[in-house]
């Protein structure tokens, strides 16, 4: 037997004191899984349950006020061959599988201290805020196919490239303009470069506007600020393109959509959980003592109308 | 570490069990729109009557390209019986205008083995680990060189001169912007560098204006 003398807690390390005492509370690493999907920025196209199809094909139809009329060469003219294409046009958005697996063994399981600790449940419960970042990548992804774009790959995002954004969806369809309210989501870096180009500004239409002073201010949960009337987003879901760039992106309602599909009435499953868009089940595997904890969400994200959005290119 | 040897052609497949600390990201496109287009001054070399080498700057519009990624569910992609069918989203891009360059013919991909996946990048990107991070390296005058031949070979149309006119009402107004406080030297040393920058784009409009696709000939 082991005599110890003096008693030091270096002796009882392991033996008779704990090397470590856990914390009670399970506390959250850094996350981010903000997105647009609850707000009128994004347009959502239905749900594809019942459809008899996996794809939404959003109608467009360039009315009331689209076309001009035009004046009569005479008073009694017959201007029956002179009639109106009607403009369309369609976007085509396709549901498709997203899903995530954790594995964990009983073993993990019945050790923890109950409640709040992780188990299956808890494990299911955080899948639900793994789809929206799954929706915020997708977002990113989606805009990374518009036509318009302002910046460049190789620069830092300054405000010029902010203000040829503006100017863009202002622009936009021949000088008709897409319609506000814009938002801007930005990734992180590309936000803290518009920052520094915000705080170089010397024109004092710029530099002593309160938004620009607010642009600089830190905030919550990814919402930057307002800038020129434009709602401001960081989110680290804009994509990283093959160019060394980032595809930052400007848009306007209706510039992006999005249709979805839960899973109803599945037959054979013991354990389901519909939480939201997404359906959480658990697949049991006796031999090896583990649950499988699987979410899966159908989910389809595209652009609607091109001239409605713009990328915002900036450098990696 | 650099992770560099680890990189496969642009096929799916991989021989090796090392995987970048990255998460994997879908197949992309490279796709270029007619609107596109930023300056790049290239340095040539000719040789004049005397037999001497003389170096001669020449500013050229090259396409700004789209890496246009390839993921189920994003603008019409799906996942059919085991492989990715982006039909819509290229006869989409393509009735817009946009041209779209096949990875296979001209061997821009590569593909690390990667989290979950594989991760898909360009091959002028290089990734190394340093500390947590993983570093990207872009070879940014070799891109460049490959851009220049796409445009050389004529796989790319040259700029429509209006359209790259646009470029100059964006830079006319990033500079009036910057015109009123040129007293002070940072923002005159600003104002002067995109002055530089407007009269060699209006330089490489005329070039493609008198040359064409010909503009392109520089190597």
């Amino acid at each position: 037997m082991a005599t110890v003398d003096p008693i030091r807690f270096s002796n009882m390390e392991n033996i008779l004191r704990l090397s470590a005492m856990i914390s009670q509370e399970i506390n959250l690493l850094i996350k981010d899984n903000a997105n647009l999907r609850n707000t009128p920025l994004l347009s959502y196209q239905g749900s594809i349950n019942g459809l008899g199809t996996d794809t939404v094909r959003v109608r467009l139809a360039g009315l009331d006020g689209y076309d001009s009329m035009a004046a009569a060469t005479s008073e009694i003219s017959d201007e029956a061959s002179n009639t109106t294409a009607l403009t369309i046009n369609s976007a085509d958005l396709v549901a498709a599988r997203q899903y995530i697996i954790y594995e964990m063994s009983d073993l993990a399981s019945m050790t923890g201290f109950g409640g709040a600790d992780i188990d299956p449940f808890r494990i299911a419960q955080s899948i639900a805020g793994s789809y929206e970042a799954r929706f915020a990548e997708l977002t990113g992804e989606a805009a990374a196919a518009f036509t318009t774009t302002a910046g460049a790959n190789t620069t830092t995002l300054s405000v010029d490239d902010f203000f040829d954004a503006i100017f863009a969806l202002e622009q936009a369809d021949s000088g008709s303009g897409a319609p506000g309210p814009y938002a801007c989501v930005l990734d992180p870096k590309a936000l803290t470069e518009l920052q520094d180009s915000l705080r170089n500004e010397t024109g004092n239409a710029i530099s002593r506007m309160q938004s620009s002073m607010s642009m600089l201010e830190v905030k919550g949960e990814n919402f930057a600020g307002n800038l020129f009337g434009v709602d401001v987003y960081r989110s680290k879901y804009v994509k990283e393109n093959a160019s060394s760039g980032y595809d930052n992106y400007m848009i306007s309602p209706m510039a992006l959509g999005y249709v979805d599909g839960i899973p109803a009435g599945v037959q054979g499953s013991a354990d389901l959980m519909s939480m939201g868009k997404v359906v959480v089940e658990f697949d049991r595997r006796p031999m090896s003592a583990s649950t499988f904890i699987v979410g899966h969400a159908y989910l389809g994200l595209g652009i609607i109308e091109n001239a409605r959005g713009v990328k915002l290119l900036s450098a990696r | 570490m650099d992770y560099t040897n680890y990189s496969q052609p642009w096929e799916e497949k991989t021989q090796t069990q090392t995987r970048i600390p990255k998460k994997a990201n879908s197949r992309f496109l490279f796709a270029h729109n007619p609107e596109n287009w930023e300056l790049k001054v290239f340095d040539t070399y000719t040789t004049g009557t005397d037999g001497k080498k003389k170096k001669e700057k020449i500013p050229l519009l090259l396409p700004v390209l789209s890496s246009v990624s390839e993921t189920p569910g994003v603008n019409g992609t799906r996942a059919v019986g085991g492989r990715i069918d982006s039909s819509i989203m290229r006869t989409h891009m393509q009735d817009q205008g946009w041209t779209l360059l096949d990875p296979v013919k001209h061997d821009y991909m590569r593909v690390y083995p990667a989290h979950k996946g594989n991760y898909h990048t360009s091959k002028w990107i290089r990734l190394e680990k340093v500390g947590r991070r993983v570093i990207e390296h872009f070879d940014q005058d070799a891109f460049d060189q490959w851009r220049l031949s796409l445009m050389r070979e004529g796989a790319l149309n040259p700029p429509h001169p209006q359209i790259a006119a646009l470029r100059l009402i964006s830079m006319n107004r990033a500079m009036s912007r910057l015109e009123r406080d040129q007293h002070i030297p940072e923002v005159a040393n600003r104002l002067k560098s995109k002055q530089e920058e407007l009269r060699l784009t209006k330089k490489a409009i005329k070039r493609v204006e008198d040359l064409g696709a010909g503009a392109y000939n520089v190597r």
